[in-house]
């Protein structure tokens, strides 16, 4: 097989991989929201209005906007007595109740009747109608039946049990997600009812500038440590690189903010008032860089010292020497052609997701309003939508990350152009 | 931070008898850390001392002792490293074990299934993939699950296995060692520290057994990925061809050398195993997003030396025993390698 075949082969595979990851998020977004339409509306101060009025013309519309009047995927499996059109009953929680009393077996037409009889009545448009249903029980149901004799609620069908397949179409939430992403619509915030694109653009300028500040920190001190440490074989400078990596990140970070950071101390304060000069966005991305970089560093140093213990054994120095070749010469000029293609460019591709990962704890602690702490903060308001967006694209960047890594590694070393997995 | 340590490095025999002492310190807390609470009369981990709010200093005096101080709720930290010396390793020995359990038999079975080139029929991935869906349409329509379950599982694993027995050889199909790095790639471009946060959120009440589950989900992978590359090293070695020629049969060459010979690698692995658990709970619970606060965790510790200004004793003490954990397991892990191919 051909390098450009392979490349080919690599990208087709990266898309195979890419739409994988969307199916895996999608679904678990499914599993995991509660009503999206709902909290949508309430960022978006529409609710204040649709309240008031008792029918279900702004869920709708909402509903529409975020694609939740869809079925959920292309085609859709059930019990042949359920409804085609489940997805148009509205809201969240009257559909999981339906669904709720389909499954024991209800009669479509009872539950809407006993819907349309209860649902109103008793759940009236507000905030405590988010989970009214979610965990309900159909002998609760029941209960509140037991008031109203005019519907039958334990009318069961004999083919409850077997399934019906049914095409949807292209019509369906996982194509208005997905076909979304590909026009890079991630669809909105449900915390501020802003575009996630939008959001997570600004939140990538906050962090780009710091995390490259990290990188190449670390790059330029990992490179210097691993000299030395190959050069001098000390195992002390060994040691410690081996205790900073195996400190975990929380508690350097802590260490770092309550001891370092703060009034008469080297850094100020946790905190993202700026005044917009240098020196200012310096003095409070410092120490976060310095967090970031140090144990990246001394894992780069460390990979860097094996790789060039490597490059030892090879009897190039040796050879170089023998030319007459001066140290700096045989340093710049084959150790560290030898040493570096393989560990720094490797390590760099590995460190890019590692700073994303990262950046959560760093930017949480030191409030800086970047990806990391965006994330962290959908997630605890979960906001899907945008947790999915930075999931999506961070692996988008992963994989193709990986492949320049190989091109890259094979245009500088032909040993590289072997067939190699990124895996493990 | 998530990146992962491989020493090949020796450490000297005493920094290696220290870590193994450490860890069985903190084994031994872990076990009897509720009788040696009762024996020292300390209070209970998740007991507040109304006293202490906001936090007291070690030997502060207060109605009872507190050794090493409190945390900003009153809470006594002695005993709650003890307690969190429970969670951290149990949840990390039942996380480690379980992943490792799992990708050592999905990757040696993909490696020894596909060792002479042979692959895995399409019928069967497709039999899996139907079986898959009856389980879920059962699992999310039908009532009266258990018994339809068990008959389904028992029905279809009957259809896989006859199909696996007489498929073998079929070039209609994929290799089952690159079917599985294509799984494992697609968990692993995903940012690990990003997934298992969005699922420990989706969790519905995140507890230790949930984070040990997500731990699993996501961590197997690597396991099974070292597994294969592991069996598949070992078919290729000299002794494999010997045991062959020598007429053992697959059977006991796969359990007899294969297996007995992969062990001993990946083991140490699922060691680091742990400390990558203590080290995900630690930042979930310093994220708050973690375990019930009524569950001692040493991350949680650590992120209280935030709220109370000028509290050393809880980012030193909880920070060191934290530290001195990881260092150990990885010192150990390392002592185990060694003795293997010294």
């Amino acid at each position: 097989m051909s390098w450009g075949r392979y490349i080919v082969r690599r990208l087709v595979s990266a898309f195979g991989v890419l739409l994988a990851v969307v199916l895996l998020t999608f679904w678990l977004s499914r599993y995991a929201s509660d009503d999206p339409v709902y909290a949508y509306l309430a960022s978006t101060d529409e609710l204040e209005q649709a309240g008031s009025s008792e029918d279900l013309t702004a869920y709708r519309s909402a509903a529409h906007r975020l694609g939740q009047d869809l079925p959920s995927f292309f085609f859709s499996l059930q019990p042949s007595h359920y409804p085609d059109t489940l997805h148009l009953v509205m809201p969240l929680s009257r559909k999981l109740q339906a669904q709720m009393l389909l499954k024991n077996g209800v009669e479509w037409s009872a539950i809407e009747r006993f819907q349309s009889a209860l649902w109103l009545k008793n759940n009236r448009y507000s905030k405590s109608l988010r989970n009214v249903t979610r965990f309900e029980t159909f002998g609760k149901v029941q209960a509140s039946y037991d008031q109203d004799p005019r519907i039958d609620l334990s009318a069961t069908r004999s083919d409850f049990f077997w399934p019906s397949l049914r095409w949807n179409g292209f019509q369906n939430s996982f194509w208005h997600f997905a076909g979304g992403m590909l026009d890079g619509d991630f669809g909105y915030s449900l915390q501020t009812g802003e575009a996630v694109s939008t959001q997570i653009a600004r939140a990538f300028k906050t962090t780009f500038p710091i995390a490259l500040l990290a990188l190449i920190l670390s790059v330029i001190l990992g490179t210097w440590l691993g000299t030395i440490m190959a050069k001098h074989k000390s195992a002390w400078l060994k040691q410690g690189c081996y205790v900073l990596l195996s400190l975990p990140g929380f508690w350097i970070v802590s260490f770092a903010m309550t001891q370092l950071s703060g009034r008469s101390k080297p850094f100020p304060g946790p905190g993202w008032i700026l005044d917009g000069s240098l020196s200012d966005w310096l003095a409070h991305t410092s120490l976060p860089i310095l967090i970031l970089a140090i144990p990246a560093a001394a894992y780069l140093a460390l990979v860097m010292d094996e790789s060039l213990q490597q490059a030892d054994r090879i009897p190039i120095r040796d050879f170089a020497r023998l030319r007459g070749q001066n140290e700096r010469r045989v340093w710049f000029g084959d150790m560290y052609r030898l040493g570096l293609v393989p560990s720094v460019v490797t390590v760099v591709g590995l460190l890019v997701p590692a700073f994303i990962g990262g950046s959560v704890v760093v930017e949480y602690v030191f409030n800086i309003p970047g990806l990391g702490r965006m994330v962290f903060e959908s997630i605890l308001a979960r906001d899907w939508p945008v947790v999915l967006g930075v999931v999506v694209l961070s692996s988008f960047a992963t994989i193709f990350g990986y492949i320049l890594l190989d091109v890259v590694n094979a245009a500088l070393d032909p040993r590289f152009r072997k067939l190699t997995s990124h895996v493990a | 931070m998530l990146l992962s340590t491989q020493h090949k490095e020796s450490s000297s025999p005493w920094a290696q008898r220290l870590a193994f002492v450490w860890l069985a310190v903190v084994l031994v807390a872990a076990l009897l850390g509720g009788w040696f609470i009762d024996l020292l009369g300390l209070p209970e981990a998740s007991a507040i001392d109304a006293r202490c709010m906001g936090g007291c200093a070690p030997f502060q005096s207060s109605e009872s002792l507190h050794f090493l101080g409190t945390d900003s709720l009153g809470r006594d930290v002695l005993s709650q490293l003890i307690g969190g010396a429970r969670t951290a390793l149990f949840g990390g020995i039942a996380a480690s074990g379980l992943s490792f359990l799992i990708g050592y038999a999905l990757g040696s079975w993909s490696a020894w299934y596909s060792k002479t080139g042979e692959k895995l029929s399409w019928l069967v991935l497709a039999e899996a993939g139907l079986l898959l869906i009856a389980f879920g349409y059962l699992y999310k329509y039908d009532n009266t699950p258990l018994l339809t379950i068990i008959m389904a599982l028992l029905i279809g694993g009957a259809i896989i296995a006859l199909t696996l027995r007489y498929t073998k050889s079929s070039t209609f199909g994929i290799r089952t060692d690159s079917m599985l790095l294509y799984v494992a790639e697609v968990f692993s471009s995903v940012p690990a520290l990003l997934l298992l946060l969005a699922l420990a959120a989706m969790a519905f009440r995140p507890g230790l057994i949930q984070l040990v589950m997500i731990y699993v989900f996501v961590r197997w992978t690597r396991f099974a990925v070292l597994a294969q590359q592991e069996v598949k090293a070992a078919l290729a070695s000299p002794y494999i061809q010997t045991a062959y020629h020598a007429g053992l049969s697959n059977r006991k060459v796969l359990w007899q050398h294969i297996l007995p010979n992969t062990f001993g690698t990946l083991w140490v692995q699922a060691l680091l195993g742990v400390s990558a658990f203590i080290i995900i709970e630690g930042t979930f619970s310093f994220l708050g997003l973690g375990l019930p606060v009524e569950q001692a965790s040493w991350g949680r510790l650590v992120s209280e030396a935030r709220s109370v200004s000028g509290g050393w004793w809880l980012w030193v003490l909880p920070g060191l025993v934290l530290s001195a954990t990881l260092l150990s397991l990885q010192s150990v892990g390392n002592s185990f390698r060694q003795n293997k191919y010294s």
